[in-house]
């Protein structure tokens, strides 16, 4: 229903962008407002980009456009 | 099913048996049933359904690199679901740029995006790589098969649609698969009876 909604002006990629990087920043504020562990994972993560990306590619970009 | 697919060329740990096996080909034909798989008469219908098992094959092989690459290595879920979703913003914003209408949004269609990425995403993603870091991949994907469920149930209390005899019998193959597969995945664990009465008990979904 959210998804018709959202569809009556923004193309369906621009909905998949927006979900993704809406939730991105509500995340991010978890994070920084968790500390410790997940803040330190950011830097582990951040020194393996390719498995990032690989990530990001496989559960978000992919998906999200076919369907 | 695409995870068990996969599971012996990337974690063979998550391999099922033959138990778990027939119970995801009885949830997997529920959900054909529901989604409506045997009204498929176009080509574009055709398509529509290749998109689909494309999108499900893709989040099955994701599971697999969120397991061996971060749950293996102590990544909180949270950390995990931030990055997915940055390098997925960043991956789809030029075809979001070059799709975009230009025309100044109305307020429900903003609303509806925030609720989407706050609620149906950022949520979604994080409870997800939770039960993967919790119970494990393979375990993880079958609360997909609820999805379908959830949407019957909202297009009839929300939007006033009709079920047909199709989604029941598809809606009642979804919950006997499900069933079936964990009593194959306590099998499996060796947990025997007492295992079987803790899922029961305290169902890994809800």
């Amino acid at each position: 229903m959210l998804i018709k909604y959202a569809l009556e002006d923004f193309s369906p990629v621009e909905v998949a962008f927006f979900q993704a990087a809406i939730g991105a920043v509500g995340l991010l504020g978890i994070v920084l407002v968790e500390g410790g562990e997940a803040r330190r994972a950011v830097l582990d993560i951040v020194r393996r980009p390719l498995q990032a990306i690989l990530l990001g590619a496989l559960a978000i970009a992919a998906p999200f456009i076919l369907i | 099913m695409f995870v068990a697919f996969f599971a012996p060329f990337l974690d063979r740990s998550a391999e099922i048996n033959r138990i778990q096996a027939l119970g995801l080909i009885v949830g997997l034909v529920g959900v054909a049933l529901v989604v409506g798989v045997q009204a498929v008469g176009s080509l574009g219908q055709l398509l529509g359904a290749l998109a689909i098992l494309g999108a499900a094959a893709s989040g099955a092989i994701s599971s697999f690199v969120v397991k061996l690459q971060y749950r293996d290595k102590n990544v909180p879920p949270t950390t995990t679901t931030l990055f997915s979703l940055t390098v997925g913003a960043v991956l789809v914003a030029p075809f979001a740029a070059i799709t975009a209408s230009g025309d100044a949004p109305g307020a429900r269609a903003v609303i509806a995006v925030i609720v989407l990425g706050l609620a149906c995403t950022a949520v979604t993603f994080l409870l997800y790589y939770q039960l993967i870091a919790e119970v494990g991949e393979e375990r993880a994907a079958l609360g997909n098969y609820l999805t379908p469920i959830f949407a019957l149930f909202y297009g009839v209390i929300l939007l006033g649609e009709h079920l047909t005899i199709d989604e029941v019998i598809g809606l009642a193959l979804i919950i006997v698969g499900a069933e079936i597969t964990l009593r194959g995945d306590s099998a499996k664990r060796g947990g025997g009876k007492a295992k079987a009465h803790e899922y029961r008990a305290h169902p890994p979904f809800h």
